[in-house]
């Protein structure tokens, strides 16, 4: 007479799906820390942010250090005259910065100035795109460091890069222009022909605008501000023959995915 | 031990790694902890959403664990492995 296998029969529970497993307590668990999260995002956000910050400094770190490394297995010659090519750039930069200043002197002399400097505030980037999802930016400052709500991130240069949206006490987020879905009213070309940008993710921007305004390739594109703020350049016009309108595609001035800080002032 | 992995490396994903790798690294922890994919989810959204946006990280981590679900439970009953 045969004996029952025991092995036929855990095999025949295993492939029966209506047995469940059991890993009830972990998910249980893990439900509760979702529910934890959720109470924390609202009565608590600063903690969040807290408890995540030596991650992110983390991750900074490894970033830094990664290319430090990386640069060790560069050719030395080849980067000798890389350092050599953009000694040269940043010397023609800067005097192109400084003339460009004694002509905006010049222009304040004459037609004077509508409002008092701002204050700015120094604030480091914690985490930046690609980490950080909705293409947004994690400051190290907040209400305490004098950021509001509404208030404008600039990077290097004034570069407009987007608006606060909330501020915790030692911290501020920041939505970038170019989130997926957002809408900035700019202008584009030296006649400023206004345009409407549609942030499309990864710093981009798209806009449409008529087929016979004659916008070219490296149009420069501007957002209100004072005075009016350059953000990025057109990089390629998409034309269809059956719609009158073209559809322009901009790049930003600013490498988002490399912010280390930026000034954040009223806007 | 797997479990454990899964747990550690989903909860660092969203702070440590690019958006489509913290995805990946979610959707793979979910097979393994089903329930993972909509808690790192509400983690994100938590950490980096706009405040006028719609909760788009919730959902994809609600997706993630509903398909790590089902691909847990045909794995632990081996019917993919025949």
């Amino acid at each position: 007479m045969k004996m029952p296998s025991s092995r036929t029969g855990r095999a025949s529970r295993r492939r029966n799906v209506l047995i469940p497993s059991g890993s009830f307590a972990v998910a249980g668990v893990l439900l509760v820390i979702g529910l934890l999260i959720l109470i924390l995002r609202f009565a608590a956000p600063g903690a969040l942010t807290a408890l995540a910050k030596p991650f992110w400094q983390l991750g900074n770190m490894s970033t830094n250090g990664m290319h430090s490394f990386a640069s060790l297995f560069g050719n030395s010659a080849q980067l000798t005259r890389e350092r050599d090519t953009l000694a040269q750039e940043n010397l023609a930069l800067a005097e192109r910065a400084r003339t460009l200043e004694a002509r905006s002197a010049d222009l304040e002399r004459l037609v004077g100035t509508r409002t008092a400097s701002a204050n700015r505030v120094l604030a480091g980037v914690l985490a930046r795109p690609p980490v950080t999802a909705y293409d947004s930016l994690i400051l190290d400052a907040g209400s305490v460091a004098g950021v509001h709500v509404g208030d404008v991130a600039y990077a290097a240069g004034g570069v407009p890069l987007g608006a606060v949206d909330s501020v915790l006490a030692s911290s501020a987020h920041v939505a970038l222009y170019s989130s997926g879905g957002q809408k900035t009213e700019g202008w584009v070309g030296d006649t400023r022909i206004p345009i409407t940008l549609t942030g499309k993710g990864g710093g981009t921007f798209d806009a449409t605008l008529p087929r016979e305004s004659g916008v070219a390739v490296n149009a420069v594109v501007y957002i209100p501000g004072p005075g009016a703020l350059p953000i990025g350049t057109v990089v390629r016009i998409d034309s269809n023959p059956s719609s009158p309108r073209d559809t322009i595609h901009i790049a930003p001035y600013v490498n988002i995915f490399s912010l280390t800080w930026v000034e954040v002032a009223a806007p | 031990m797997m479990r454990g992995t899964a747990l550690v490396a989903a909860f660092l994903a969203p702070l440590l790694f690019p958006t489509v790798l913290a995805g990946i690294v979610v959707f793979i922890a979910s097979v393994a902890v089903p329930p993972l994919g909509i808690v790192i989810g509400i983690l994100t959204d938590a950490l980096y959403k706009p405040a006028s946006s719609f909760p788009y990280a919730t959902l994809l981590g609600a997706v993630f664990s509903g398909l790590g679900y089902v691909m847990h439970r045909f794995i632990k009953t081996r019917i993919i492995s025949e």
